[in-house]
């Protein structure tokens, strides 16, 4: 359904520059150019006071990335191997050269996720969260490829998660799930999805993905129609 | 003019575009976000995981990227070093992009 509309919107956006004969210009000339087929998602920085929030933000990337057709690299492994190192905080990580980070797990890119915010306020009925989060994906020789920034204000829907997903877990895990605040991965999944499927300049696909050659060979065709007319 | 082919265009794709999911990924979100903030919970996080995973096999089906090494480190962290080498062995094998990292961690480990 997301990626229908990722179709949808990038033909339209395609017939639009062909009608207002724009200089063509490509805001992820690079990334095209790149094609970053793995991604290492690190772990996340977090400028706020929950503590949850980071774990929210790593555990809802993966499936998202990895659905829109790259090789993710497991991030709890990653966050593993690097607590190992020494590297226990996600700042200190970040900081690192971007090449040594890939070059260490063998990646053609990094994802660095920055929580600047994230405030729940509770207005009488019910709860209201803000946050703030910034994306940017870097490729292995420090070339910043993409970046999103996403404010959200979410408000958790009245009916609960259940049905399904209790049928796929314990019964352990799903106590524990509705023991550590329901809302959390529903509110992450919908920030990433408007950062990565929804913004100005949505995620290309990965290799994996059902629509990467259409994709690209869409892009060549909007590339050599607007030279045409240059 | 443009009006119109947005109308048309949703048709188009949808006709042509298949909406399948590329993998299956089971409750591994709310299993890795328990492993995190319930500690206790760990050892039920990977008996479901290694469940859902055995299933995903059992169905002849890709697991999706990182699954199997996710695995192999729950594993590790629970002391089963065995396993643990079994399951990044498993991720080496499904995944060309994994290899320098399984390859280092099953050398480190002590695998071949």
């Amino acid at each position: 359904m997301n990626a229908l509309r990722l179709m949808v919107s990038l033909a339209f956006a395609a017939l639009l520059a062909g009608c207002m004969n724009l200089p063509y210009n490509d805001p992820l000339a690079t990334y095209h150019e790149v094609k970053p087929t793995s991604i290492l998602v690190v772990p996340v920085v977090n400028e706020s006071v929950d503590v949850q929030a980071p774990s929210s933000v790593l555990t809802t990337l993966p499936k998202l990335l990895g659905e829109k057709g790259y090789y993710v690299f497991p991030v709890n492994t990653v966050k593993t191997i690097l607590e190992f190192e020494g590297l226990y905080e996600p700042a200190e990580i970040h900081q690192l050269a971007t090449s040594d980070l890939a070059s260490w797990f063998g990646a053609d890119a990094v994802l660095y996720v920055t929580i600047h915010e994230w405030t729940s306020r509770y207005v009488v009925i019910s709860t209201t969260t803000e946050v703030d989060f910034e994306y940017r994906i870097v490729d292995k020789n420090g070339v910043e490829l993409w970046t999103a920034r996403e404010n959200l204000s979410y408000t958790p829907q009245n009916e609960s998660q259940g049905g399904g997903m209790a049928s796929l877990l314990s019964s352990a895990i799903t106590a524990a799930v509705e023991r550590a605040a329901p809302n959390y991965l529903p509110l992450t999944r919908e920030a990433n999805a408007q950062a990565f499927y929804y913004g100005y300049t949505p995620l290309p696909p990965g290799p994996y993905s059902h629509y990467y050659e259409q994709y690209y060979q869409q892009l060549a065709e909007e590339k050599a129609a607007a030279e045409a007319e240059q | 003019m443009t009006r119109i082919l947005w109308l048309i265009l949703p048709a188009l794709v949808l006709a042509g575009c298949e909406s399948t999911q590329l993998y299956d990924w089971g409750s591994y979100e709310e299993d890795l976000f328990v492993y995190y903030t319930e500690p206790s919970e760990q050892d039920a996080v990977l008996a479901d995981h290694v469940a859902f995973l055995d299933k995903v096999m059992a169905r002849g089906q890709t697991p999706a990227p990182g699954l199997l090494a996710e695995a192999g480190t729950f594993y590790l962290q629970a002391g089963n070093t065995e396993q643990a080498l079994e399951y990044y062995q498993l991720e080496y094998d499904t995944w060309p992009e994994s290899r320098p990292l399984m390859g280092s961690l099953i050398e480190n480990l002590g695998g071949q």
